[in-house]
């Protein structure tokens, strides 16, 4: 199953900057493991994937401002499935668990 | 090569303070929480780490105090930023502020002044009546003191830099609700610096049929309104004043000899409010233009969120009084 990763609404943002990715493609993702670190208006905050799965593909890189609701990356459920055949319209939401540094 | 940087609203203050804190050594923050916590917005972090704690000094919760103690340090040759984390504090700061800081220069002949700047938070956000409120008009009709309120992030940059150099005193009013927004800064201090001057409005969008005029926070509701309006093939310009005292009733003049049609936004109370200063003013320079005016309810602030969003001007209350106003003239 591939999956989308998405920083779910927080107050009234509109945009936000993903400071750093802290996994590389390919990487494994124990649940709740900090996978990037994002500046918000009020803090620096660490992203997890909210369930074990595997980095794929990064959307967003370092350093880039990006709306509310952007696909930072995709994520599948086994190491090697294609990403091609569902593409992003067809993968599946997850949405990231986020806490404060 | 860009010399700009996209930045969160506190950061936009935090390097404005920080520029001035090089540049000037007599500038110094004092307010709650400023030092180790890093402001209440966190617009003050690293500044206590970068200057020390008698540059950046934490207060206790006393605004009486806190005002006192800057109208004093600015007489005496230092030039405070004074932090007062909810506007509706600014009530206990008002007798040093008005009868000591704005005074001081006329009751000694300029012998002395009181460059001191008072930040203050206004705006609601779901706290209730007492940290809700945006009293900027009861400001605006003291003489010698100066106020501004930006309503975006590098206008609060160019405007607090400013202020900080300004004889003052000046009261430098930023809105909760700016304060998730973004904005770009210039990153080659002081060589592409750019300060906002005190007392000039700018047009945040052009248009033809009728003028919104606001400040703060209210021009973002105007700008979604303006986008609304065009839908409806009404064409609204928005006029952002960015400073209130001095009030630059030459750029609200000029739009609305465009337009013909002036409706005034505000988030505090319509009576003697920005909007009813504006709208005396246009009819006496310009009779013949139409004024209409949008701001909060004659109620106290609920810290229910419905109540409150019933109480503060949105983009439809603009667009409904835009369209009322527009109507009845045609």
């Amino acid at each position: 199953m591939i999956l989308r990763l998405v920083v779910p609404a927080l107050g009234d943002l509109r945009e936000m900057k993903l400071l750093a990715w802290r996994k590389a493609p390919g990487d494994p993702l124990a649940l709740g493991e900090p996978l990037a670190e994002l500046e918000t208006d009020k803090a620096v905050i660490e992203v997890s994937a909210g369930r074990d799965a595997f980095l794929r593909r990064v959307e967003v890189a370092g350093g880039d401002w990006y709306a509310l609701g952007t696909t930072l990356a995709l994520l599948s459920t086994s190491p090697d499935e294609p990403l091609d055949q569902t593409g992003e319209a067809g993968a599946v939401l997850v949405a990231a668990t986020c806490e404060a540094l | 090569m860009s010399t700009e940087e996209k930045v969160f609203f506190r950061q936009a203050i935090r390097r404005a303070l920080d520029e001035e804190m090089r540049r000037d050594e007599r500038v110094l923050v004092m307010g709650q929480d400023v030092a180790g916590y890093g402001g209440s917005y966190g617009e003050c972090e690293g500044l206590c780490e970068r200057y020390g704690s008698s540059r950046v000094r934490n207060t206790p919760v006393a605004e009486a105090a806190i005002t006192g103690i800057a109208v004093g340090a600015a007489a005496a040759g230092l030039r405070p930023v004074a932090f007062i984390t909810s506007m509706d504090f600014v009530m206990l700061a008002l007798d040093p502020l008005v009868n000591y800081g704005a005074k001081l220069a006329y009751k000694t002949g300029r012998q002395l002044q009181a460059p001191l700047v008072l930040k203050a938070t206004a705006g609601a956000r779901g706290q209730g009546p007492c940290h809700a409120q945006s009293l900027e008009s009861w400001l605006m009709s003291v003489p010698g003191l100066k106020v501004v309120a930006p309503s975006n992030a590098r206008d609060a940059y160019g405007l607090l830099k400013s202020a900080i150099r300004d004889p003052g005193p000046v009261v430098f009013i930023d809105h909760k609700r700016l304060f998730p927004t973004t904005g770009n800064v210039p990153v080659n201090v002081p060589l592409d610096e750019q300060l906002v001057p005190i007392g000039k409005a700018a047009v945040c969008r052009e248009g033809a049929d009728v003028t919104l005029v606001s400040h703060s926070y209210m021009c973002t509701v105007c700008l979604d309104a303006a986008e609304a309006l065009a839908a409806d093939g009404i064409s609204a310009e928005v006029v952002d004043l960015r400073s209130l005292a001095p009030l630059d009733f030459g750029a609200v003049m000029s739009s609305a000899n465009r337009t013909g049609s002036v409706v005034t936004v505000e988030e505090g109370q319509l009576v003697c409010g920005v909007g009813a200063e504006l709208g005396v003013r246009l009819l006496q320079a310009l009779p013949e233009v139409r004024v209409a005016r949008v701001g909060a309810a004659r109620v106290p602030i609920a810290s229910a969120r419905p109540l409150e969003a019933y109480a503060i001007p949105d983009e439809a209350a603009v667009v409904a009084a835009v369209r009322a106003l527009l109507r009845g003239g045609a």
